[in-house]
């Protein structure tokens, strides 16, 4: 027995070094927690309340006290895009998520189980698949209601298929490994082996996935939030900030106030797809 | 059934069904392991070898299934189950799977589950079985790999399929098979993917193994050299069925079966002349869907008689459990 030490080579340390030297990413990841720090920090990046208005100072231009200057009933621009950014984020994260675990868990049993089971879901998915997802969206949030927590339940209800089929297919794939047949062979019960031991062979691609779809979400938000039929109009979103472009004249004469959201929302979903494009050159190279 | 054997199996058919077609994998086999020794099956590829070890722990795939037979085991606590009347994927036999039974297959670069670390999924298999804490079971899968060889075991707890290589990946499918401490381990081909030193070094493990635990062991082959070398039973199969069993001995010096004196003849011995040819078996392996009268190998047999076209051999037993499906033999040795 030789008492050399040797050393560790962690795949996710080779990952990460294969990341770093992905400029595109990084500059992506750079632009995301740019993005990140001023939501979640927007109190320490601004005095004013994006809720609080002022009709005496309307359409303001940018100056020292209104960075942004101000809106058409005189809340502060700067103020109202970062809070804003805290729920556009929210939305397309929490929908993200919640469209991957749907996907994740469905998929694992269509793909492990088979036969019927599979049939089944597959159908499902083919039906939601068959509509266009915003469609799909008009209508259900035309029975629940306007709300950004009815938009990302209806965002993971109807988006999930991406995920599902992503991680259907690797489990057909993986099923037929001997791993998994040592593991029944060892007497592992079928759902440790679906979820302990398929699952994480699947995470690259969700992963992957799970980015880019927090850039479709967050895009569908203010598409929605656009047309009034996204977020309710009190509450600050990229979306409802872009609302306000539906009038000619702000349209016409004052710029910064939509012009402002618009960028934020470039800048983010072009940051998430490259740090996505990144991660996908390191989990899915077949790609 | 005899007290020291393990297992037994009677008349065990096992048929696929591949779209409307049936095939015949495993037809009428029956064999009793002894406890403590190691049993060969032997043959050609898709004689049904495979198939008839997963049959014993309901192993098979979807659209396989046992139609006849009956397959009987004797637990540790010495009780006598009837395990082909286990529901498949079912809580009796996941219990008897790994625990008492469990198998090693024949490529340990692909049993491994890549994302988690060799010595968690050893003791998924303890924590699965038993009632012990995660620290209980890291120390006796510790104790194990240094048993089985493996260097710095503490460490090597923690590392990856990844950074093993194929020996020592079948060192923790055997550490796997054996962390229950079974009754019968199947091994299934352990070492067609390794070359030969660790061959060998596999092999002399299992049968240090053995020697260690008592355990009963299934060796599934189509190499007769590592028959020779760890069996004290054979089992020759052709298409399905056992044509041929007997000691190790009688088998290899005193083959009687036409196909097993051909298999034994299409060996390659070191020092064959450069010059001679290496016999074979003439013809291919017939389909098994199809359905055939009389004698399997009739159609390859350089000893066909008029009877073997038309009527199946039954099994003859010679000498010493010596048994033989051949029309040569019927009536009394020969």
């Amino acid at each position: 027995m030789s008492k050399k030490k040797y050393k560790k080579s962690s795949l996710a340390r080779r990952n990460m070094h294969k990341f770093l030297a992905n400029r595109l990413a990084m500059l992506g990841l750079v632009l995301l927690i740019v993005v990140i720090v001023l939501s979640v920090a927007a109190p320490v990046f601004t005095k004013h309340d994006p809720a609080f208005n002022d009709a005496t100072i309307r359409y303001q231009a940018p100056s020292s006290e209104h960075i942004l200057g101000t809106d058409s009933i005189g809340r502060d621009l700067w103020a109202r895009l970062i809070y804003g950014g805290r729920f556009s984020l929210i939305i397309g994260i929490a929908s993200a998520i919640g469209t991957s675990l749907i996907g994740v868990i469905l998929g694992c049993v269509s793909g492990y189980y088979g036969g019927k089971v599979d049939a089944v879901i597959v159908y499902i998915s083919e039906i939601f698949y068959s509509f266009p997802q915003l469609l799909l969206v008009l209508i259900l949030v035309g029975f629940a209601g306007r709300g950004w927590v009815n938009l990302i339940l209806i965002f993971s209800l109807t988006g999930w298929i991406f995920g599902f089929r992503i991680v259907r297919s690797k489990i057909l794939s993986l099923r037929e490994e001997t791993f998994v047949d040592a593991c029944r062979a060892n007497g592992i019960g079928g759902l440790s082996i679906m979820f302990r031991h398929m699952l994480p062979n699947t995470l690259g691609p969700v992963i992957v996935n799970l980015t880019l779809s927090t850039a479709g979400f967050v895009l569908n938000e203010a598409a929605l939030s656009f047309i009034g039929l996204g977020v309710e109009a009190h509450i600050p979103t990229w979306g409802n900030m872009i609302n306000a472009a539906k009038s000619f004249v702000v349209l016409q004469n004052y710029p910064v106030v939509w012009i402002a959201p618009g960028i934020a929302i470039s800048l983010f979903v072009l940051g998430i797809n490259f740090f996505g494009d990144g991660l996908r050159d390191v989990y899915d190279p077949g790609q | 059934m005899n007290k020291d054997i393990v297992l037994k199996l009677e008349n065990l058919q096992t048929k696929f069904k591949v779209g409307k077609r049936i095939v015949h994998a495993v037809n009428d086999v029956s064999f009793e392991l002894k406890s403590g020794t190691t049993l060969g099956v032997v043959g050609e590829s898709g004689c049904g070898k495979s198939v008839t070890a997963h049959s014993v722990i309901q192993l098979l795939p979807k659209n396989g299934m046992i139609t006849k037979g009956s397959v009987t085991y004797r637990s540790k606590a010495g009780e006598l189950m009837e395990l082909s009347s286990y529901k498949r994927n079912g809580k009796d036999i996941r219990q008897i799977r790994g625990q008492e039974i469990a198998m090693i297959f024949q490529d340990p670069m692909a049993s491994l589950d890549p994302v988690y670390k060799i010595g968690s999924q050893i003791a998924e298999n303890l924590l699965e079985h038993e009632k012990i804490s995660k620290k209980e079971a890291r120390a006796r899968v510790v104790k194990l790999l240094d048993e089985l060889g493996i260097p710095e075991p503490d460490k090597r707890y923690d590392d990856y399929p990844h950074q093993f290589s194929g020996g020592m990946k079948q060192r923790v499918m055997i550490a796997t098979a054996m962390i229950c401490n079974p009754n019968i381990l199947i091994a299934d081909e352990p070492t067609t993917a390794l070359d030969v030193t660790i061959q060998a070094q596999i092999l002399q493990l299992m049968n240090e193994v053995q020697k260690e635990h008592g355990t009963s062991i299934i060796m599934i082959t189509h190499n007769m050299g590592i028959i020779a070398e760890t069996c004290d039973e054979v089992a020759v199969m052709y298409m399905g069925k056992i044509v041929e069993f007997g000691l190790i001995e009688q088998v290899f010096n005193d083959s009687k079966h036409p196909y097993t004196k051909a298999l034994l003849k299409s060996v390659p011995v070191l020092g064959l002349g450069k010059g001679t040819k290496l016999e074979s078996i003439r013809g291919t392996t017939p389909d098994a869907s199809d359905a055939y009268e009389g004698c399997v190998f009739e159609p390859r047999c350089d000893s066909a008689m008029a009877i073997c076209k038309s009527v199946e051999p039954g099994e003859t037993c010679l000498a010493d459990a010596h048994c033989v499906r051949c029309h040569l033999y019927e009536g009394g040795s020969k």
